[in-house]
C-alpha cells in the first residue's frame, strides 16, 4: 500500500518554514533593543525595508522573465513574469502603507510629496498599470509581448527610486544598509533585520509558488473547457422550457 | 496613540495583508481545482 504522504509533506514544507520564519521575525523584532533616537517606532524598519527589498527583487524577476519570453516566446516565462509582478505590487503597497504609518507619528503627516515617496508611488502605479495591461489583452501572445516590453522598461525606475535620497534633498532618510561604506546600524538591530528579511523571502516564495500553481490550474481549466469535448457554455445550467406544438403556432 | 500602538498597527497591516493575499490565492486555487475535476 502506498500513500501520497511524502509528497504532501514536501509540498507543505515551504509554508511551514514561512510560518516559523514569521514567528521568529516577530520575536526578534519585538525583543531587539530600542533605537537611540526613534525609540520603539524604529521597529517599523523591520517590515518597511524587507518589503521594499523583496518587491525590488520581484520586479527584477519580472524583467528577467520578460527577457526570457522575448527570447523564446514561451508563455511559461510570461506567467512567471506576471506572478512576480503581482507579488511585487503587493509588497510595494505594504512598503507605502508602513511608510505612512511610520511617518504620521514621526513627521506629523501621513504623506508628503518628497522625491523618494513620490517616486515610490510612481513605481507602484507603473506596476499596477503592468497588471492592468495583462488583464486588458485577451490574446496570450500579444499580452505576453506587450507586458514583457513594459516589464523590461519599468525596472529602470528602481535605481532612480533608490538613489533619489542621495541625488535630491529629501525628507526621507538616506539608505541605512544598501550604501557604500559602513552599515549605520548596531549588530543586534542588523540581526533582527536579517531575520525579518528571511521571513519576507520565505513568505514571498510560498506566495509566488501558489500564484504559479494557480496559473497552471487555470490554464489547464481553460484548455479543458475550450477543447469542445467537455465544453461548458454559459446557459448550460438553464433548462429550456418545453415546447408544445399546437395548430395555431405550427409553421407550415 | 503610543509608539507601540503605531508599531502594532503597522505589523497588523503587513502580516494581515500577506495572510489575506495568501488566503485569496488559496481559495482561487481550490475553486479552480474543483472546476477542473468536474470537467474531467
Amino acid at each position: 500500500m502506498t500513500t501520497d504522504a511524502p509528497s504532501r509533506v514536501s509540498s507543505r514544507l515551504p509554508a511551514v518554514v514561512a510560518v516559523v520564519a514569521v514567528a521568529l521575525a516577530l520575536l526578534f523584532a519585538f525583543l531587539s533593543p530600542r533605537d537611540a533616537t526613534q525609540g520603539d517606532l524604529a521597529r517599523m524598519f523591520y517590515v518597511h525595508v524587507p518589503s521594499v527589498i523583496v518587491a525590488y527583487l520581484a520586479f527584477v524577476g519580472t524583467m528577467v522573465c520578460a527577457i526570457g519570453y522575448l527570447r523564446t516566446r514561451n508563455l511559461r516565462w510570461d506567467r512567471w513574469a506576471g506572478a512576480s509582478a503581482e507579488l511585487g505590487v503587493v509588497l510595494l503597497g505594504l512598503t507605502l502603507a508602513t511608510g505612512m504609518i511610520w511617518a504620521k507619528p514621526v513627521w506629523g503627516v501621513w504623506w508628503t510629496w518628497d522625491a523618494r515617496l513620490t517616486l515610490t508611488a510612481l513605481l507602484f502605479f507603473v506596476y499596477l498599470g503592468y497588471l492592468g495591461v495583462r488583464r486588458s489583452i485577451a490574446d496570450p501572445q500579444m499580452r505576453a509581448a506587450r507586458s514583457a516590453v513594459l516589464g523590461v522598461v519599468a525596472v529602470a525606475l528602481i535605481p532612480i527610486v533608490h538613489f533619489s535620497v542621495t541625488w535630491w534633498r529629501t525628507l526621507h532618510q538616506p539608505p541605512t544598509l544598501l550604501r557604500p561604506g559602513e552599515i549605520q546600524m548596531d549588530f543586534p538591530l542588523v540581526v533582527a533585520f536579517v531575520v525579518s528579511l528571511g521571513a519576507f523571502l520565505a513568505v514571498s516564495i510560498v506566495l509566488f509558488r501558489t500564484r504559479l500553481e494557480l496559473d497552471d490550474v487555470e490554464a489547464a481549466l481553460f484548455t479543458a473547457a475550450s477543447s469542445g469535448r467537455n465544453a461548458v457554455l454559459a446557459g448550460d445550467a438553464i433548462d429550456p422550457p418545453p415546447v408544445t406544438v399546437t395548430g395555431e403556432n405550427r409553421v407550415l | 496613540m503610543s509608539d507601540w500602538g503605531w508599531v502594532g498597527f503597522g505589523y497588523a497591516v503587513v502580516y494581515g495583508s500577506l495572510a489575506a493575499y495568501a488566503l485569496f490565492l488559496w481559495l482561487r486555487l481550490r475553486g479552480a481545482r474543483r472546476r477542473l475535476e468536474r470537467l474531467d
